[in-house]
């Protein structure tokens, strides 16, 4: 029982102590040490002001016409992944991040994209109300560059 | 201030973690975190190969992956057909260690196993918390005598003539070692707000973007409504920070831990209605502490073996 207990107590210490690795290493966004983890989520403030959210819906059209929603199997990353490896650099104007979204997209589709659509909904909630903005952003490289 | 010697704090540490405990609660613990992660929470192989063929190498592989990948190199051995066969060696692993047989050496298997496909599944560009607390609950099960009942195991060991053990020393610590964890995640998480956040935190603001942003990605009318109510969001804005922050109360208040529990429960079912947050696997394990952890209602029955 003694025997058991040793290792069950190294494990609790292990278990417990570990949590200080990814600490020290200071790994925020790309933490590679699962399940020890930081626990700092959501911790960032904003001041007061209006409230602005974005719906954002990734849509392409095949080579034989037919339109596709985008989701993670499609890209085959996480839709957070999505999201800050592409859509926000195309959103704030990187000329790359269509194309790129573009090759991963088609590197093993059998009806290629010929086309991808970025929409956004931008809401925006003040004391008076709630407003919506649409845009949409396409990317065809046959005809342009983003749009 | 008196220093505890060394033999004091063996004995507080022994207490602490190896009071003797009726061996019903693990079992059942291990029979609904099993059939949890077999049924409801295991990673999908889908997802597995999706990720393997899409992307020509790891981006940022978990330190097990790296060890693994060490010995068994990604070009070679992480193929479809290879991680096919390994989900299903798992589930098929999980199945025994619901049933408990032979489970002291299938279910640590198990859970490493489970290990492996979540630290393969977040070794491609982004990780979450959600599974972490399970994964250290799930392995701690395995190391403890949690097949004493409602397993097979048991069941075989009575038909030999033996006599499972009702109560063990060894019986409690998985549930008090996922009671810290939970403690430590729940007082860091508040820690960092308050420290990096402020006050202004707690101003509704804060929290109102935070769910209009998660609620619109993913569709949730309460979270948008939510996300317009200024006054209703300061109050949960509060509520989170005294939550977090008090829940390592609940460490030395074990009259109140079930209160403490369902209150933990109450706030990841909020967080999942409200902003899609599903932390379900550290729902699982707090839905598992307030069912055993030196629950009234679980006391071991006397049981004869068979003549």
């Amino acid at each position: 029982m003694r025997y058991s207990k040793g290792w069950v107590s190294l494990w609790i210490v292990l278990a417990v102590g570990l949590h200080a690795v990814p600490i020290v290493l200071r790994q925020r966004q790309n933490q590679t040490t699962w399940p020890w983890l930081t626990w700092a989520m959501y911790k960032d403030s904003r001041p007061a002001g209006p409230i602005v959210g974005e719906r954002r819906r990734l849509s392409g059209i095949t080579e034989t016409g037919r339109p596709v929603t985008i989701d993670e199997d499609s890209v085959g990353l996480s839709k957070f992944v999505v999201n800050r490896v592409f859509v926000r650099p195309w959103l704030l104007g990187d000329t790359t991040a269509a194309p790129r979204l573009f090759a991963q997209l088609n590197q093993r589709r059998r009806d290629p994209l010929v086309e991808i659509r970025l929409s956004v909904e931008t809401y925006t909630v003040t004391d008076s109300g709630t407003a919506v903005r649409k845009q949409t952003l396409s990317y065809e490289p046959d005809v342009t560059g983003a749009r | 201030m008196k220093i505890p010697s060394l033999q004091e704090l063996a004995e507080w540490w022994d207490r602490y973690w190896f009071t003797p405990a009726p061996t019903v609660n693990l079992a059942l613990a291990r029979v609904l975190a099993v059939a949890a992660q077999v049924f409801w929470l295991f990673p999908s192989l889908d997802e597995q190969l999706v990720r393997l063929q899409s992307n020509p190498h790891f981006i940022h592989p978990q330190f097990l992956i790296r060890l693994v990948a060490t010995v068994f190199p990604r070009e070679t051995w992480f193929t479809p057909q290879a991680i096919t066969v390994v989900w299903w060696s798992i589930k098929a692993l999980g199945v025994l260690s619901l049933v408990g047989l032979f489970t002291r050496v299938v279910m640590p298997l198990f859970a490493l196993g489970s290990w492996f496909l979540v630290a393969h599944r977040f070794s491609y560009g982004d990780v979450h918390h959600s599974e972490a607390m399970f994964a250290f609950f799930l392995l701690s099960l395995s190391l403890s005598p949690c097949a004493e009942d409602l397993s097979l195991d048991a069941w075989r060991k009575r038909r030999a003539g033996g006599a499972p053990a009702q109560v063990s020393p060894l019986a409690r610590w998985p549930f008090a070692l996922a009671h810290l964890l939970l403690a430590m995640a729940y007082v860091s998480t508040g820690l960092t707000k308050v420290v990096f956040g402020g006050l202004r935190w707690m101003n509704g603001y804060t929290l109102q973007s935070r769910t209009l942003q998660d609620a619109l990605g993913r569709d949730i009318p309460l979270g948008i409504w939510v996300a317009q109510q200024h006054t209703l969001s300061i109050l949960l804005s509060v509520g989170t920070i005294i939550f977090e922050l008090g829940f390592v109360a609940s460490l030395f208040l074990p009259r109140w831990r079930t209160a403490f529990f369902a209150a933990a429960l109450a706030f990841h079912v909020g967080l999942h209605l409200v902003g899609g947050h599903g932390f379900f696997g550290h729902l699982t394990v707090v839905l598992i502490l307030l069912i055993c952890y030196d629950t009234p209602w679980l006391r071991p029955q006397p049981r004869l073996a068979p003549a």
